[in-house]
């Protein structure tokens, strides 16, 4: 197994001294710091795959987190690095709704849509519709992501969707919702278009709402 | 404490009866109905969310709802009648209504380091020297990381010690209170399982990497914790006067760890309480949040008849009857978005259908699992509770 199947490898089974260890044996023999990401990815892949299938649980997706932040910061701090000049495959504007301070989720996502190739926009927590709106419009993201964790959040989440519905924005904005606190009926209430309790989800539905494959 | 009246005309036992049938796995007289009140009974009374730690508000609140929606049969309590009670049971930094949130908001967990990793170690050492008193001696240890005012050492447990005391000794009053009404509680002393406690003090990130890196430290420190827990549940059930113990288990779900995680991690120090507390006639009530699907199945290494497990709605609970109902009591799970958003007849239904199918032989109490969600409907929480004289009845 050479050192890029073996990164893969490391990173699917959040093996995290390993990742590193490999990262930095890779930037020392001066592999290009993208692909380094890559090969990264497709471990974080690997990571959503065995969560889908209920293999890996939240605390898989924390430590997978954690582990490619740890690994940006290797290469961040690397005299070679260059950001990606691709372009992204789509704008997701991210937050926890106005009266909710709950992160973890919302932060999850963040770093899954981030490593599938989206450019991520997060608002942090306690976001007002009105923050949601003026985010969207001026990233042009075609997405907004919103994560709630309690009951209280029903109220603000369907004032959110409802602002986007006032300025003429709800044609061009699909806005999905995940956290513990929604359901079928709370994505109803809301007047969303998607919902669901599982991180990865949010990846398959911001690819369905860019126009490409989920 | 004897609840002797009878909650409705046709019952031909009383709450106390009913409850030690259903957890005896036994067929009662009809299906008893419990509850999670807590934020709701401040907005159906009208006061600030930040008044509920006045025993006089809460319980004038809570009074209102079970004279308007009730009644019901088991008083589930949620309420603490000191912040710093609340943070003995779930050890994280926390913000308030009124302290740190406006008043009439609802409290909110943060995910902050109160335990440092080395606790693992010094939790196996202490609970070796003094094992009855290591739930006091590691709490009062994170106390003043949760509390500025809280200071270490003597003058902590100055400051905790009488107002743990004013907490029991309030709760016994209520209780004696309910008990007038025909009213028990479910669970009167309780706990969050050591797993699921460490969980919280170590904050998500930390702890996810303690699963990976460190799991014979997590083991090894629950198992240690098992004498101290212990201590505590029967310390304050004296002053309480209820046997039945709550364990809380708010990390143990199939949503953050893996079954086989749940059965090496967190289940033996969960079994070595339960079955301690049976040995001393005291059943538990275990308080499930989250995905417990998987689970289920290590869920029957727990000694039969002596167990309520809760569910909050996010578990299949009639997988759960399948897999577990001959071995424990099942208690849910009118969920908290049917309750804010659903009708009455929605409502009905599903109570209907859980009375029907889960409640098929006894060992279940309908009940909303986890917490009424503040904003739920009045119509649809006195549909719950009338639903068990509508179809809860087992010889009709």
């Amino acid at each position: 197994m050479d050192d890029e199947a073996r990164l893969v490898k490391a990173m699917g089974d959040l093996e995290e001294e390993e990742v590193l260890a490999l990262v930095g044996e890779m930037l020392s023999a001066g592999i290009e710091p993208l692909r380094i990401i890559e090969m990264c990815r497709q471990g974080f892949d690997v990571v959503g795959r065995r969560y889908e299938q209920r293999e890996y649980f939240l605390s898989g997706l924390i430590i997978s987190d954690e582990i490619f932040k740890s690994v940006m910061e290797l290469l961040e701090a690397s005299e070679c690095f260059r950001p990606s000049e691709s372009e992204p495959l789509g704008k997701v504007v991210l937050g926890a709704p106005l009266g909710d301070v709950h992160d973890i989720g919302k932060n999850i996502v963040a770093t899954l849509l981030h490593y599938s190739g989206f450019e991520v926009v997060d608002l942090g927590v306690s976001v007002k519709p009105s923050q949601f709106l003026a985010a969207a419009r001026s990233s042009g993201a075609g997405v907004v992501g919103i994560s709630a964790l309690i009951t209280m959040a029903y109220e603000p989440l369907r004032e959110t969707v409802a602002a986007f519905e006032r300025e003429g924005l709800r044609g061009k904005v699909k806005i999905m919702l995940g956290g513990g606190a929604v359901s079928q009926r709370v994505c109803e209430f809301a007047g969303a278009d998607a919902w669901s309790r599982d991180a990865s989800d949010a990846v398959r539905f911001a690819r369905k709402f860019t126009g490409g494959e989920e | 404490m004897k609840a002797t009246k009878l909650i409705h005309e046709k019952d031909t036992m009383t709450s106390e009866q009913r409850l030690q049938a259903v957890i005896n796995l036994q067929v009662p007289d009809r299906v008893p109905v419990s509850h999670r009140i807590y934020y709701f009974a401040a907005k159906y009374a009208g006061v600030d969310n930040a008044d509920l730690y006045d025993a006089a508000t809460w319980n004038s609140a809570i009074d209102k709802c079970f004279r308007d929606l009730g009644p019901w049969d088991l008083y589930a309590p949620w309420n603490f009648y000191h912040v710093e009670v609340l943070s003995l049971i779930f050890p994280m930094k926390v913000l308030e209504p009124g302290i740190g949130l406006p008043r009439d908001a609802i409290h909110q967990y943060l995910e902050e380091e109160i335990m440092p990793f080395e606790d693992y170690q010094w939790i196996m050492k202490m609970a070796k020297q003094i094992p009855d008193l290591s739930f006091l001696r590691l709490v009062m240890r994170w106390l003043p990381k949760i509390w500025g005012h809280v200071q270490p050492g003597i003058r902590g447990y100055a400051y905790m010690m009488p107002r743990l005391l004013d907490h029991l000794i309030t709760w016994r009053r209520d209780f004696m209170r309910w008990s007038k009404e025909g009213v028990i509680p479910l669970a009167g002393a309780g706990v969050e399982a050591a797993f699921d406690s460490f969980s919280m003090a170590r904050g998500l990130v930390n702890f996810s990497r303690d699963l990976k890196k460190h799991p014979d430290l997590i083991a090894g420190a629950a198992d240690a914790m098992t004498a101290g827990n212990l201590y505590l549940i029967t310390s304050a059930a004296r002053i309480l006067g209820v046997k039945r113990a709550a364990i809380a288990l708010h990390r143990s779900s199939n949503d953050f760890i893996s079954p086989d995680t749940f059965r090496k991690l967190s289940l033996p120090s969960l079994k070595d309480l339960v079955e301690r507390l049976k040995a001393q006639g005291r059943p538990s009530v275990l308080h499930c949040d989250g995905n417990w699907d998987l689970n289920f199945e290590a869920l029957r290494e727990l000694p039969a008849g002596c167990a309520v497990v809760e569910l909050d709605g996010t578990s299949d609970i009639f997988k759960a009857k399948e897999i577990i109902g001959d071995r424990m009591c099942i208690a849910g799970d009118v969920p908290a978005d049917l309750l804010a958003l659903g009708s009455t007849t929605e409502v009905d239904e599903y109570c209907h259908r859980l009375i029907e199918e889960v409640g098929k032989g006894g060992g279940f109490i309908l009940s909303s699992g986890c917490e009424v969600a503040p904003n739920a409907k009045p119509e649809n929480v006195k549909t719950m509770m009338e639903s068990v004289v509508k179809y809860g009845y087992y010889n009709r």
